[in-house]
């Protein structure tokens, strides 16, 4: 095989300036300089302007809106990760009545539009005090991430061997301990993707956040933004600024981890 | 014949069998279950019966049977949200599962940097919706937007209202979200193409068939239970769909991008007519129940389309 340039590149250096040149543009125009955005709106800025990131993150307070993103994330990563454990647990490793249903009914639940169960979910919300409470988004939250990531832990379940189970139950280990001394520590790996999912999802969720967080310090990051959009409308340096700011930490996480992110989202839907 | 036991040996082995197969199971599922009951499973029946009253949120609903459903098969805004929708469902089952799956195609094909397509193509489905609908607002607009950019290069034909144009609109949202999330596709045709048989290809190239044959008629087939469930999954997210035009429209100019999510939204959270929000819900409902049905029939008669 000769080694001349492939003409593949061509195409999908194409699709790479489609897929990067917005997000480029969006730290171009929050590192410019102000005055200089209308007059040279695409062009490189003359000097990198930090101060407008700084700007941006007291006049939006992301300092509160970060803390509540940190305190979602983490309580749903507790919650998911626990419920999720001991239901992908019972679905791939006990044969009982009903399991069939059970993975209908998730892959159901999976399936449906959100906006199916938002209206009475509103009320409810309102009825049991939870509406605009940290607590009431991380009970929403858990649910509707708990189907996928049952998924995802079950399909990992099912490569660890019943024998090792077996052995464990055989040294005297009930079902309890053989799902915390051999589950959990052999499947850390599945529980380290399901919680960066998680922590992803809560970052960047919008539709219940925007619906049941109303009062402005309990707003998570994403819904923290839009508050912040819809005052400096036409500030684009501010706008910009503030974008950098909600997605710098995914970006940092993503350059990472990113074979984790990219497989734990295209393989729980497969597997879904 | 059944072996005489003493009813005390029955029970202890009753027992012992329910704890294993009966007891236990549930009892993990039951964290799962309550949540799903309280936040999904229990709002999705109130759906079912608010869409059969009239409410305003506040005093009792009152029953007006199937009244809702015959506002809105009238209710021109809902039916502008419905044609919208399908044309996104045409728009998201084509364009952008042939650019998913072309650069896939290119990607598995090239010798050194898979990994660093795959990576940087996937970055803007991670990225925050609230976020990147800004950037393609920033994008389309038409004062320091790309417009900008193609009058400079002499391409003033290319400067278009994108999203003040009742007949561009919809597009131009569309294609800010189909940014967003191709990466997504193009990975799932990658996983894909890996897997498939290499040897069929060799033969089929052998026996002197051309590449756009050996695409058609090798790799293709080969493809169809992805293609099948990625079309699921773009069926009913294009039914649901919501956040880009949420954030970069609101629906308009008019009702020219306006979504039955949006739609739904909008009564639901703004305009406190919950009964009326529940019925249009049902309808995005069903569509997606209907494609979940197909999907099943499908898969059972082993992916032939």
């Amino acid at each position: 095989m000769s080694r001349r340039f492939d003409w593949r590149h061509i195409p999908l250096i194409i699709g790479l300036f489609f897929a990067i040149g917005p997000l480029l543009l969006l730290f171009n125009n929050g590192f410019k300089p102000r005055d200089e955005f209308m007059s040279n709106p695409l062009g490189f800025p003359s000097r990198l302007a930090y101060g407008n990131l700084i700007e941006a993150w007291n006049k939006g307070e992301y300092g509160q809106a970060f803390i509540n993103s940190f305190i979602v994330g983490a309580a749903c990563i507790i919650i998911v990760c626990i419920c999720a454990g001991l239901a992908a647990y019972a679905l791939s490793k006990l044969e009982f009545k009903g399991s069939k249903l059970i993975m209908g009914m998730l892959l159901f639940t999976l399936a449906i539009p959100t906006g199916l169960f938002l209206v009475p979910l509103f009320f409810i919300w309102k009825h049991l005090n939870l509406m605009d409470t940290l607590h009431g988004i991380i009970l929403i939250y858990s649910a509707i991430f708990l189907p996928f990531n049952i998924f995802l832990l079950r399909s990992f379940f099912v490569g660890i061997p019943n024998e090792l189970l077996d052995s464990a139950r055989v040294d005297g280990c009930n079902e309890l301990q053989v799902i915390s001394k051999m589950i959990f520590p052999l499947a850390q790996p599945a529980f380290l993707t399901v919680s960066l999912l998680i922590g992803l999802w809560t970052w960047n969720e919008f539709f219940f956040a925007n619906a049941f967080l109303q009062s402005n310090e309990l707003k998570t990051v994403s819904t923290r933004y839009l508050v912040f959009t819809g005052r400096f409308s036409n500030d684009w340096t501010m706008i910009s600024a503030a974008g950098i700011i909600t997605i710098f930490p995914i970006i940092i996480l993503y350059v990472f981890l990113q074979r984790r992110f990219i497989e734990g989202l295209t393989e729980g839907s497969l597997k879904g | 014949m059944e072996l005489i036991k003493s009813p005390s040996q029955i029970r202890i082995s009753h027992k012992r069998k329910d704890w294993k197969k009966v007891i236990l199971p549930w009892l993990l599922l039951s964290p799962t279950l309550l949540l799903l009951l309280l936040v999904v499973s229990g709002p999705l029946i109130g759906t079912l019966l608010l869409s059969m009253t009239n409410w305003d949120g506040i005093r009792s609903p009152d029953f007006i049977g199937i009244d809702n459903f015959i506002e809105l098969i009238q209710d021109k805004t809902f039916y502008a949200a419905l044609m919208n929708n399908l044309k996104w469902t045409i728009f998201f089952l084509t364009i952008p599962v042939v650019m998913g799956l072309s650069a896939a195609m290119w990607v598995s094909r090239i010798g050194r940097g898979q990994m660093v397509y795959r990576t940087l193509l996937f970055l803007p489905y991670i990225v925050s919706t609230v976020v990147t609908a800004k950037i393609w607002l920033g994008i389309y607009n038409p004062y320091f937007g790309i417009n900008t950019l193609f009058e400079k290069l002499g391409m003033n034909a290319l400067a278009k209202f994108w999203l003040g144009d009742i007949k561009l609109a919809l597009f131009s949202v569309a294609l800010a979200d189909t940014w967003h999330f191709w990466g997504f596709l193009v990975v799932i045709f990658l996983v894909a193409l890996q897997q498939l048989d290499r040897s069929l290809e060799e033969a089929a190239t052998v026996d002197g068939a051309n590449k756009v044959r050996v695409f058609w008629h090798i790799i293709l087939p080969q493809l169809r239970p992805t293609i099948v469930l990625v079309y699921m999954l773009l069926m009913i997210w294009s039914f649901a769909a919501f956040d880009y035009v949420f954030v970069m429209t609101q629906g308009g100019p008019g009702n020219a991008t306006e979504l039955i999510a949006t739609y739904m939204y909008k009564l639901a959270i703004y305009s406190q007519d919950p009964g009326y929000a529940s019925a249009i819900a049902l309808t995005m409902g069903i569509f997606s129940l209907i494609v979940i049905m197909g999907f099943g029939v499908v898969k059972k008669k082993g992916w032939d389309v």
